[in-house]
């Protein structure tokens, strides 16, 4: 009897998750087949050919090749940054006792995903053009830190959750630091949270437009923007030869981590420590 | 000394950076929300200032309840089941021993992150559109084509899409903090695996999922781009109506109003939900150094 | 061996600066640089390739990313320094510009070629100053895919045929701003003051469920009429021009009956000069972009209506090209002024009467 419910609820579980695991991947697949499609313009799905003329667009242009170049740089500024000051605010919330007090700064932390991000750009630009710093790389980086930093602050947080304090405690009566205790015990454990966090707010920060377009000046632009800027009246079929590249540029760089470090080294195993038989 | 150990350390630089860069543009929102609107000008009366609550009274027009309707309706749903599909994915990716397959999962996972937001919209749009399986939604809840409800209901297939990733990646961490020997104790005193699943797992890692929860929720009701695209001006959120007051109209004063509306009632709709949540379990977190 | 790598190397060091040097000469342009704002996709490719006629300047692009607000927000938070020299927008941001006193006056002392475009398609200020420099003509009319519509569209009333049903494409209150709508009021005998004609057939539609999408830029118009997912829609001309050029037949609404309803508004684009930024270079590189020959290929390329009166006028946008008498009986110019002023009314107004009935 007892086996008989565990089928049905895997079963059904299996088949919930199926249906929206297809619709997590179609339209991924949609992107990357509309990326080769020959026609000018947004035509009847399956593309009538091949052809490379999408991606040639976008490495012919030496703006697309700029943005992308600036784009990361920005990503991976404002996502290292993110990750040690959400890894050090999820610390320092775990400190905290009393639920209002905490409840008010993980609101505060969290606040960010709840403004939209055209209002952090506009209101940024107010604030860095009273301060005198203006447009550019420092406003877009802030802008993109502001904005990862809830997910970041989150994924430690939901990591550091189960990590019993006792843990703590332990590499304390060895003699460790509160200090030393923390960064050799908490952390590696946390490793998971953190890792993903980094991951997001790459993804995100690659992604981001609406307040990165106030913050762009004519020389420093972010790979989103100029290919919104280039589709907002034309049909540009460029951002889709774009983002595939840039599934092309990760899957790259996860198979080069997976290779040297182990991709599920990165998403270790808990408190278990690690039995992966690599 | 003690007083030394007794400061919160750590939460002192991520505070001055989320105060210098949020607290500060936020007061500048605010009182930007207060001035009066001179149709034509930039960013209300030049020179003067007038206070007013005119660009917040706008807003309490019944139609506008309608789009935070929307806005929240249609994220919880959204949320909810991008959840409950991540669940399983993130506790087999947590627990399952080193295999092809979770590698393989796990890349799949992090590449569809990347792909551009705009491009997978537009995938659901074609695909659930009238040349796609529009038709066959409209059937099956039994409405017109353009009915608000097949509308809405494409709006929530793309919010999936786009929160399921985020939802699996970030669970796994919650489960990676238990024992599976907790499980299998259970078993052996009786349970099936449903039961013990049920019983002894979810209630500890409550506290992580509802973090997750809230945070995905958050993810979607700023979400911009799937309503802009898929809502077909039918279906439309907060965010989008802030969008076309800042970067089409310049109403600046008015978008100022909108967003910090949008921000209070966002804020306390998903703390009062990490609270139903999560809540319970504060109990079982017991002491904390 | 040694030796002769020394030597090797010190013959190239010379000859590597020996050949920068003329290079440095070279790359030391005297041209001066102004800063452009433009538009993205096919109109910069245009007016890039139009920089053969000037030699006057450099060009530092910015595009537009956001709507056209955007740029008012950057413009005004670099107060008091000023970023760009040029700036290229349609009318109602010329109308906030000049409201807020951003634009130089532009005359045909200073740049010749001004005095061949007609004096109505200018912006003026309070004083009658021409702030801004016209580049093209874009009507903004309907049109239909003649394969994909039920039926030959002929007059305002038929877009509530039942036989519509969610083949229309309407563009929402911030798009075109809001030309759509003006157009539905004058077609119906009102005006940009007295939109009340408009707003009841609207809601008309809205209620007929005739209504497929509601677009928020050009290219959801566009995908969406290229797409089959409609087959009726509202824009400039150009981007009828643009589907046509697709392969696909379509017919814009551009010269209709008086009695149809169907009215085609004339907006003008064209570019500003920022005070306080490079202006003379400025305004001598705008002279030189509104020559006949650069405006004419402008117009060629981009589907649109030179316009330079010398300029010659491409075979392809035949259909749109009106002469006077077709002006006046088939189109109309809206009072940017008023148009600038109520957009934020209209907007609410939208969100508060139509979205509910979609």
């Amino acid at each position: 009897m007892k086996r008989l419910i565990d089928s049905i609820g895997l079963t059904l579980v299996g088949a919930f998750v199926g249906v929206v695991l297809i619709i997590v991947v179609a339209p991924f697949l949609y992107s990357l087949v509309m990326s080769f499609d020959p026609r000018l313009y947004l035509g009847t799905f399956p593309p009538p050919g091949i052809s490379g003329q999408w991606y040639a667009k976008f490495f012919s242009d030496e703006r697309y090749v700029r943005a992308l170049w600036t784009s990361l740089f920005i990503a991976l500024t404002s996502s290292v940054a993110a990750c040690i000051l959400g890894t050090l605010a999820a610390l320092g919330l775990l400190r905290i006792h009393r639920e209002a007090p905490r409840a008010a700064l993980d609101g505060m932390f969290a606040s960010p995903k709840f403004v939209p991000n055209v209002v952090i750009g506009f209101a940024l630009l107010m604030a860095f053009s009273i301060v005198g710093i203006g447009a550019g790389f420092t406003a877009i980086t802030c802008a993109h830190l502001l904005i990862v930093l809830p997910l970041v602050v989150r994924s430690v947080s939901a990591a550091l959750d189960g990590i019993k304090p006792s843990l703590i405690d332990a590499a304390m009566s060895l003699g460790a630091t509160r200090a030393q205790a923390i960064f050799d015990v908490v952390i590696p454990l946390a490793r998971t949270g953190i890792a993903v966090g980094f991951v997001f707010a790459m993804a995100v920060s690659l992604d981001e437009v609406a307040a990165s377009a106030f913050l762009t000046t004519p020389s420093v632009v972010t790979l989103p923007v100029v290919l919104i800027s280039d589709m907002k009246a034309n049909f540009d079929l460029t951002i889709a030869a774009a983002a595939v590249m840039m599934m092309v540029l990760v899957l790259v760089v996860v198979a080069v981590l997976d290779i040297t470090v182990g991709i599920e080294r990165l998403l270790g195993r808990g408190s278990y420590g690690d039995s992966s038989n690599r | 000394m003690k007083t030394w150990r007794r400061i919160n350390w750590p939460i002192m630089p991520p505070l001055i950076a989320v105060a210098c860069l949020l607290v500060f543009p936020l007061m500048i929102v605010l009182s930007l929300s207060t001035r009066q609107v001179a149709p034509g000008q930039v960013g209300g009366i030049v020179g003067g200032y007038q206070l007013t609550l005119d660009n917040y009274l706008t807003f309490f027009h019944p139609a506008y309840l309608r789009y935070v309707t929307d806005t929240l309706w249609l994220s919880l749903i959204a949320t909810t089941i991008a959840v409950l599909a991540a669940y399983p994915v993130a506790y087999w990716l947590a627990v399952a021993p080193s295999s092809w397959r979770r590698r393989l999962t796990i890349v799949a996972l992090i590449v569809v992150l990347y792909a551009s937001a705009v491009v997978k919209v537009y995938g659901v749009s074609i695909a659930l559109g009238p040349m796609g399986l529009r038709g066959s939604i409209a059937e099956f809840w039994g409405v017109g084509m353009n009915n608000r409800l097949v509308t809405s209901t494409v709006v929530v297939v793309g919010l999936i899409n786009f929160l399921t990733p985020i939802a699996t990646l970030m669970m796994v961490a919650p489960f990676q903090q238990i024992s599976p020997s907790l499980s299998a104790a259970a078993q052996s005193l009786g349970a099936n695996r449903l039961t013990a699943h049920l019983t002894v797992i979810i209630p500890l890692c409550r506290a992580g999922i509802s973090q997750v929860f809230m945070l995905v929720y958050a993810a979607s009701v700023s979400a911009f781009v799937i309503p802009l695209v898929l809502g077909r001006g039918q279906v439309a959120f907060l965010s989008n109506l802030v969008y076309a007051r800042f970067s089409e109209v310049a109403d600046f004063p008015g978008g100022a109003a909108l967003s910090i509306l949008l921000l209070l009632i966002t804020l306390c709709v998903t703390l009062g939900l990490g609270w139903i949540v999560g809540n319970p379990a504060a109990k079982w977190r017991g002491y904390r150094s | 061996m040694t030796h002769c790598i020394h030597r090797r190397n010190f013959l190239a060091g010379i000859s590597g600066v020996a050949a920068a040097g003329p290079l440095n000469f070279a790359l030391a342009d005297e041209k001066p640089t102004i800063t452009l704002v433009e538009w993205g996709g096919r109109t910069r490719e245009s007016i890039a390739a139009l920089q053969k006629y000037q030699s006057v300047a450099n060009l530092r692009w910015e595009l537009h990313a956001g709507g056209a607000a955007a740029i008012v927000a950057k413009i005004r938070a670099a107060k008091p320094a000023v970023n760009y020299d040029v700036v290229a927008a349609w009318s109602p941001v010329f109308v906030t510009m000049i409201n807020e006193d951003w634009l130089e006056t532009v005359t045909p002392e200073e740049m010749p070629n001004l005095a061949d475009i007609p004096a109505g398609l200018f912006i003026r200020d309070a004083s009658g100053a021409a702030k801004t420099v016209p580049r093209e003509i874009n009507p903004h009319m309907w049109g239909y895919r003649q394969d994909r519509a039920p039926f030959e569209i002929r007059r305002l009333q038929d877009l509530l045929d039942k036989r519509l049903k969610g083949q229309i494409v309407f563009p929402g209150p911030v798009l075109n701003t809001s030309t759509q709508m003006i157009s539905i009021a004058r077609g119906l005998g009102g005006s940009e003051e007295n939109m009340k004609p408009a707003w009841e057939f609207v809601k008309e539609l809205a209620k007929s469920g005739n209504i497929g999408r509601v677009a928020s830029s050009d290219a959801e118009v566009n995908n969406s009429l290229t797409s089959g997912e409609t087959s009726v829609g509202f824009g400039a001309a150009s981007h009828f021009m643009r589907i046509a050029d697709a392969g696909l037949p379509v017919t814009p609404l551009a010269k209709m009956p008086a009695d149809s309803g169907f009215k085609a508004a004339i907006a003008m684009q064209g570019w500003c000069i920022l005070k306080g930024g490079n202006t003379k270079v400025a305004k001598a590189w705008a002279n030189a972009m509104v020559a006949p020959e650069p405006n004419s290929q402008h117009a060629a390329h981009n589907g649109v209506l030179p316009v330079n009166a010398k300029s010659s006028v491409p075979p392809r946008i035949a259909a749109i090209r009106y002469s006077n008498d077709e002006l006046a009986a088939h189109t109309y110019t809206p009072n940017w002024k008023v148009v600038s002023r109520e957009l934020p009314n209209w907007t609410q107004r939208w969100e508060r009467e139509i979205a509910p009935l979609l």
